[in-house]
C-alpha cells in the first residue's frame, strides 16, 4: 500500500539522514582532518599529510599513552575486583529489597559524574573531611596530599565508571543458571575451580561489556584528571582536549583521536567474541 | 561465606557511593565557607543560589536544550527502533551496528567530530549546534530502550492488526505508541537526564554566549570553591533523584500489567 | 463462478534452500470447515500464511472467490486470522478490541459499530465482559474474543492457526464443539490448522493431511481414517497394526496372502502383483482377541501372548505379542458384565480381525 511504503521510507530516510549527517560524517572528517596539515590561520591547510601520525610516534606522547593507558588499566581492573563481587551478591540475592538495592546503585549512575567527582574534592583535599578526621583520630600527623595526585585520578575514575561496572555484571550475572554451580558443587568442586571453571567464562561477556564501559571512559574523560589531577595529570583526553582548544592543532588532535577510535574498536572486537562464546554457553543451557 | 562477610561487603559499597554524595548535601547547609568542620545549619547558600540571575539563565538554557533534545531525540529514536524491528531495508545491520558504536564511544570524539562539522559548515557554535549534538548522542539511547522493549511483545500483535487492516501509520499510532509509552518515556527521561548532565560533548561544541549548568558547575570547580556550589549540587543531585523514582515508577507499573 | 471461496494450484514455497511446500493443490467450498493436518514442520501454518498474505509463494496461484491475489496484501483478501497466541491489544479493552478492524476500515459509523461489536460479542457469549482488558480474562475467553475480533469483519475465509493447542484438555472439548456450531451458525468457510488428529476428525467437514510439504491425502474424517491411501497417513492419524505380507497369487477379485505365517484370501481393491511386498493395516478397534477356551477354529488367527493390559476407562488396550516378536495393539469396549474380556499379563491367546475391514497398501520405499 502506497500510505505504508510512504511511512516507511520516510522514517528510515529521516534516521539515515539525521545519523549520517551528524554521527558518521564527522567521523570521517574527523579521519580526514587528522591527515591534513596544521596551518596557524585557517586551523587546517588542505595538503595530504601522515605527519601528525608520524609525529605521535614520541616520546613524549607515548608517555602520555602509556600513561593513560596504566591509569585506565588499573581503574578498570579495581573497579572489576569490586564491582563483580558487588554484582554477584547482588544479583544471587533473594532478599525482598532486592529491587531497593538495584534502585541505590542506580541513582548513582543516573546522577552527574562531575557533581560526584567534586563530592570527592571536599574529602580528599588538604582541608577535607578525610585528613580533619585521620588528624584528629591521631593516626596521621601531617595532612595527606592525595589531591592533584594520580592517586586522586584514580580514586574519581573509580568512583565514577564503578556503577558502569556493576550493571552489565549485575544484568548478566542475573541471567546465570544456578544450576551450574550447583552441578560443580555436587561434583565435588572446591570455591576456586568453580569461580575460574564455570562462574567466570558463563559471565565472560558481562565482564568483557563492563571492561568496555569503563576503560574507554577512563581513557577519554579529560574533566575528572583536570579537576582531580591538577596539570601533572595529562591523559589523551586531556591531550585531545589540548590540542583543539588550547594549541589549534586540529590535525594533531584527530590523530589523537583516531588512535583512540581504533583502540575502541578493537576493543569492541573482543566484546563481540567474548560474546559469542557466551551466547553459546547460554543455549547450553537452554536444555 | 557466611553472611555478615557478604552484608559487610555489600554495605561498604553502597557507603562507597552515598557518603561523598551526603557529605556534599550537609556541607551544602553548613553554615561555613571553607572549613569541613560542622558550624551551624543555614539555607544562606540555597539562598544566594536563587538570588544568583546568572545562574538562572544558565539553568534556563539548560532545561531548554535538554527538554528540547530529549523530545526531539525520542521522536526519533521511537522510530528508528519501529524501523529497525519492523523492516527489512539496505543498510539495517549497519544502522544496528552504527547504533551500539554511538553508545560505546567515547564522548571526547564524538566532541570534536562535530566540532569540526560545525566548523565546516561555518555554524555559529551557540544554541542549535548544542541543540543538534545533544539530539545526535542522544537518539542511541532511546533506540535501545524502546527497542528492547519492542523485542518482548507478542510478535503476532503486529501481524493481527495489518491483519484486521491497520496500515503502517495507524499500527504505530494505535498499537506501537500506547503499548510502548513506559518505555518512550523512560528514554525520554534518559535523554533528559543524559543531556543535562554532559559535559564533555558540550565543552566542545557550545559558544561563548550559550551557557549551560554542567560547564557553568565545571568552571565554577576549577576556579575555586564556592560553598553556593554545594547547595547547586544538592539542587542537581536531587533532581536526579526525582528521575530516577519517575523511570523506575514507569517501568515497574508496566511489568504488573 | 464456482462455489469455491478458496483454489490452490501447484503452489510452492521454499525458504533460503529449503523447499517448504511443494505441489498444493486443492479447492475448498463455501461455508466448508476445512483443517490442515499434519506434524510440526509439514508446512501447515506456511500455507495459512500464503492464503492470508503474510508470505507470497514462489510458484502457484492463489484464488479466493476467484479473483488472483497474488500480491494483495492481508488487509485486502476478504480473509481474517485468528492467531496461536490470540494477539489480543493489551491495551484495549475487549469492545475495542473487537472494534478494531472496523475502525481501521473507516467510514464506519459509531453507531454501526457498537451494533456490530454486540453482535459478535453475543455470538461468541462474552456479552458482559466488554469493559475487561485481555489479562483479566481466562485462555478460553480470550480465545473467544480473538475469533469475534476476526468474525466481525465479515472474512470470506477464517484461518485458525492452532487456536486451541494452549489449552487444556476439558476447554478444548468445549471449545472444539462451539468452534463447530459457530461456524455453522455463521456459514464462514473456516480453515484450521491443528496437529492433533483427534480435533481434526471431530471438527472437519473435509481434512488435508500434510506431510513434509506435500499433502498426502484430502478427505473427510471418515475418508482418511478407514482408507488411508498411504502408511504415513495411517500412521498419523489413529493407531494402526502393520503386518508385513507377501503377495503369493492374484485372482479377478480376490488374492492370495502371507501374513505372520498363515495364508489369508483377501479382496483385491487395488492392483498388486504377485510377489510385492505390500503391508496390511489393521486398526486396533477392529482386532478381536480370543481365549483359547473360546475358539475352535484358528487357522485364521494369530497366536500370541499379552504383554499388557491397559485401562482407558472406556476402552482396554491389550498389548499382545505374537511368535515372530510383532507387538500388536487391540482396544475393547470395556464391559463390566462380560468375562470374556478380562484378560491378564502373560495369558496365551489367539488374534484375528473381521475380512474386509483391513486396508492393504504397497510399500513406500
Amino acid at each position: 500500500m502506497k500510505a505504508d511504503r510512504l511511512f516507511k521510507w520516510t522514517n528510515i530516510a529521516t534516521i539515515w539522514l539525521w545519523l549520517s549527517l551528524f554521527a558518521l560524517l564527522p567521523i570521517i572528517l574527523v579521519l580526514i582532518t587528522s591527515c591534513l596539515e596544521n596551518d596557524p590561520v585557517h586551523l587546517v591547510r588542505w595538503q595530504f599529510t601522515l605527519e601528525n601520525y608520524r609525529a605521535l610516534i614520541n616520546p613524549i606522547y607515548f608517555k602520555v599513552f602509556w600513561h593513560s593507558f596504566c591509569i585506565a588499566g588499573l581503574c578498570t581492573l579495581i573497579c572489576l575486583c569490586l564491582g563483580f563481587p558487588f554484582a554477584y551478591l547482588l544479583a544471587r540475592m533473594q532478599s525482598k529489597y532486592k529491587s531497593l538495592l538495584l534502585f541505590l546503585v542506580i541513582i548513582p549512575f543516573w546522577t552527574s559524574s562531575l557533581i560526584r567527582t567534586y563530592a570527592i574534592i571536599s574529602i580528599l583535599k588538604a582541608k577535607g573531611l578525610l585528613n580533619t578526621v585521620l588528624l584528629s583520630l591521631g593516626i596521621i600527623h601531617k595532612p595527606l596530599s592525595i589531591l592533584y595526585t594520580p592517586s586522586a585520578v584514580i580514586i574519581g575514575l573509580v568512583y565514577s565508571l564503578l556503577p558502569f561496572m556493576i550493571l552489565p555484571l549485575y544484568a548478566n550475572i542475573e541471567k546465570l543458571d544456578i544450576r551450574f554451580i550447583d552441578a560443580a558443587r555436587d561434583l565435588g568442586a572446591n570455591t576456586i575451580t568453580i569461580f575460574a571453571r564455570v562462574i567466570l567464562p558463563l559471565t565472560l561477556s558481562g565482564i568483557v561489556g563492563g571492561i568496555v564501559l569503563v576503560f574507554l571512559p577512563a581513557m577519554s574523560m579529560f574533566y575528572i584528571p583536570d579537576i582531580l589531577g591538577g596539570a601533572k595529570s595529562l591523559l589523551v583526553g586531556n591531550l585531545i582536549q589540548n590540542e583543539f582548544l588550547s594549541a589549534h592543532n586540529w590535525p594533531l588532535g584527530s590523530a589523537v583521536s583516531m588512535v583512540l577510535t581504533i583502540s575502541m574498536g578493537l576493543l569492541l572486537l573482543i566484546y563481540r567474541r567474548a560474546d559469542k562464546i557466551g551466547q553459546q554457553h547460554e543455549s547450553i543451557s537452554e536444555i | 561465606m557466611n553472611r555478615l562477610a557478604k552484608f559487610s561487603y555489600l554495605t561498604a559499597i553502597y557507603c562507597f557511593f552515598y557518603f561523598p554524595i551526603i557529605i556534599l548535601i550537609v556541607y551544602s547547609f553548613n553554615n561555613s565557607t571553607y572549613s569541613s568542620l560542622w558550624h551551624g545549619f543555614t539555607l544562606d547558600w540555597y539562598k544566594q543560589l536563587g538570588d544568583d540571575t546568572d545562574l538562572a539563565v544558565v539553568a534556563l538554557h539548560s532545561l531548554e536544550v535538554s527538554v528540547l533534545a530529549a523530545t526531539l531525540a525520542t521522536c526519533i529514536g521511537t522510530l528508528a527502533a519501529t524501523c529497525l524491528y519492523r523492516y527489512l531495508f539496505f543498510g539495517k545491520k549497519l544502522l544496528h551496528g552504527l547504533m551500539f558504536v554511538l553508545i560505546v564511544s567515547p564522548d571526547i570524539v564524538m566532541g570534536i567530530s562535530l566540532l569540526i562539522l560545525f566548523f565546516l559548515i561555518k555554524m555559529q557554535l551557540g544554541f542549535w549546534s548544542l541543540l543538534i549534538s545533544h539530539i545526535t548522542f542522544c537518539i542511541p539511547f532511546v533506540a535501545v530502550t524502546v527497542y528492547s522493549r519492542l523485542t518482548g511483545l507478542d510478535k503476532n500483535i503486529f501481524e493481527a492488526a495489518r491483519d484486521l487492516g491497520a496500515s503502517d501509520f495507524m499500527s504505530f499510532r494505535r498499537i506501537i505508541i500506547p503499548m510502548l509509552w513506559p518505555a518512550i518515556l523512560a528514554g525520554w527521561l534518559l535523554s533528559f537526564t543524559l543531556s543535562l548532565d554532559d559535559v564533555i560533548i558540550s565543552f566542545f561544541v557550545t559558544g561563548p554566549d550559550f551557557q549551560i549548568l554542567p560547564l557553568y558547575i565545571y568552571s565554577l570547580v576549577r576556579i575555586g570553591l564556592k560553598p553556593e556550589l554545594n547547595a547547586l549540587c544538592s539542587v542537581m543531585f536531587a533532581i536526579t533523584l526525582c528521575i530516577v523514582v519517575v523511570f523506575q515508577l514507569v517501568l515497574r507499573n508496566k511489568e504488573v500489567e | 463462478m464456482n462455489g469455491n471461496v478458496l483454489e490452490l494450484e501447484g503452489v510452492y514455497k521454499k525458504f533460503h534452500d529449503q523447499e517448504i511446500l511443494k505441489d498444493i493443490h486443492f479447492e475448498v467450498k463455501h461455508g466448508e470447515f476445512l483443517t490442515l493436518l499434519g506434524p510440526s514442520g509439514c508446512g501447515k501454518t506456511t500455507l495459512l500464511r500464503l492464503i492470508s498474505g503474510f508470505e507470497e509463494p514462489d510458484g502457484g496461484i492463489i484464488r479466493i472467490n476467484g479473483k488472483n491475489v497474488k500480491g494483495l496484501p492481508p488487509q485486502q483478501r476478504h480473509v481474517n486470522t485468528v492467531f496461536q497466541s490470540y494477539a489480543l491489544f493489551p491495551h484495549l479493552n475487549v469492545f475495542d478490541n473487537i472494534a478494531f478492524g472496523l475502525r481501521c476500515k473507516g467510514g464506519v459509523t459509531k453507531a454501526t459499530i457498537k451494533q456490530q461489536v454486540e453482535d459478535a460479542l453475543k455470538m461468541v457469549k462474552l456479552e458482559h465482559l466488554s469493559e475487561r482488558k485481555p489479562y483479566q480474562l481466562s485462555g478460553g475467553q480470550q480465545q473467544r474474543v480473538a475469533i469475534a475480533r476476526a468474525v466481525v469483519n465479515n472474512p470470506s475465509i477464517l484461518l485458525l492457526d492452532e487456536p486451541l493447542s494452549s489449552l487444556d484438555y476439558r476447554l478444548r472439548k468445549t471449545l472444539q464443539l462451539e468452534l463447530k456450531q459457530l461456524q455453522t451458525q455463521l456459514g464462514i468457510t473456516f480453515i484450521f490448522v491443528t496437529h492433533d488428529q483427534e480435533e481434526a476428525l471431530s471438527m472437519s467437514d473435509r481434512v488435508v493431511v500434510m506431510h513434509e510439504g506435500r499433502i498426502e491425502q484430502i478427505g473427510t474424517p471418515r475418508e482418511v481414517y478407514e482408507e488411508p491411501h498411504s502408511l504415513r497417513v495411517a500412521r498419523f492419524i489413529g493407531e494402526v497394526n502393520i503386518f508385513e505380507t507377501q503377495v503369493v497369487s492374484v485372482d479377478e477379485h480376490v488374492f492370495h496372502v502371507i501374513i505372520e505365517g498363515k495364508q489369508f484370501t483377501l479382496k483385491n481393491r487395488r492392483h498388486f502383483t504377485p510377489d510385492q511386498k505390500v503391508y496390511t493395516l489393521v486398526r486396533p478397534e477392529d482386532l478381536e482377541v480370543w481365549s483359547p477356551s473360546e475358539v475352535t477354529d484358528t487357522s485364521q488367527m494369530f497366536p500370541g501372548v499379552v504383554e499388557q493390559v491397559i485401562y482407558k476407562g472406556s476402552t482396554v488396550d491389550l498389548m499382545v505379542r505374537l511368535e515372530s516378536k510383532t507387538l500388536l495393539a487391540a482396544t475393547q469396549f470395556f464391559n463390566e458384565d462380560d468375562e470374556k474380556l478380562d484378560f491378564h499379563s502373560g495369558e496365551s491367546v489367539w488374534v484375528h480381525w473381521i475380512p474386509g475391514w483391513e486396508v492393504i497398501l504397497p510399500d513406500e520405499g
